[in-house]
């Protein structure tokens, strides 16, 4: 039944763990495409390049090459992202990054961030979920209205 | 001529509190290298920023509280 799925182009930034190939796999097999990243310098020069991108993805506490609100600012600024979905994603967060999540999910709420996904333990299923529920529609995905 | 709310500055202004206290707090327990203290750092520079390119006056908010290296609150923690 893959012709009636919203099949998006998702641009993943997250580090090398296990878990996240289920979620990987799961967004493929749910007919999106995925190009997976674990370096701002590398998403940034692919967002200059490819026109279609339907979401952007990225741990929070990935540091390679940049940090994720920077990135996020450089994506907001762009008049073609301005509005592509960007999800932000706090997985198994340490005590630390627990006591100073609250002003980090505020930070990336008022900075453009469309959603702030946190899991005390992974749960690729409820992420999937909780991702698809803001995709934008089969319709302008075709329409190519957003990019 | 600010393009920010009266509540939206308010509301800029505790993200930032809320920050700075958090990372002061962190740096001191567990080391100001962590990625989770990076990253907090990293949110509080650029709502810095996103302030300044909205017109308002940066000057104009309370000062925020200086990053504290691992190795001072070593020396603090000795003293006391």
């Amino acid at each position: 039944m893959l012709g009636e799925m919203v099949c998006a182009e998702i641009i993943a930034l997250i580090e090398n763990r296990q878990e996240w190939a289920q979620l990987i796999e799961s967004l493929s097999r749910s007919g999106h495409g995925v190009q997976v990243f674990d370096n701002f310098a590398s998403a940034v020069s692919v967002l200059r390049e490819q026109r279609t991108v339907d979401m952007i993805i990225s741990d929070v506490h990935l540091q390679n090459g940049g940090d994720v609100f920077d990135f996020l600012r450089w994506v907001r600024k762009d008049p073609c992202r301005a509005a592509t979905p960007f999800v932000m994603l706090s997985m198994e967060p340490t005590f630390m990054a627990q006591y100073l999540e609250d002003g980090i999910r505020m930070s990336s709420r008022l900075l453009g961030a469309t959603l702030y996904i946190k899991q005390d333990k992974f749960d690729s299923h409820a992420l999937l979920k909780e991702i698809e529920s803001i995709l934008p529609s089969e319709a302008s995905l075709k329409s190519g209205t957003i990019v | 001529m600010s393009k920010l709310q009266a509540h939206d500055i308010q509301e800029l202004k505790d993200t930032r509190k809320k920050l700075s206290r958090g990372i002061v707090w962190a740096a001191k327990r567990f080391g100001a290298d962590s990625k989770e203290v990076f990253v907090a750092h990293a949110a509080l520079k650029n709502l810095d920023e996103y302030i300044a390119e909205q017109g308002y006056d940066t000057a104009l908010l309370p000062a925020i509280v200086p990053f504290v290296s691992k190795d001072i609150s070593k020396t603090r923690k000795k003293k006391v």
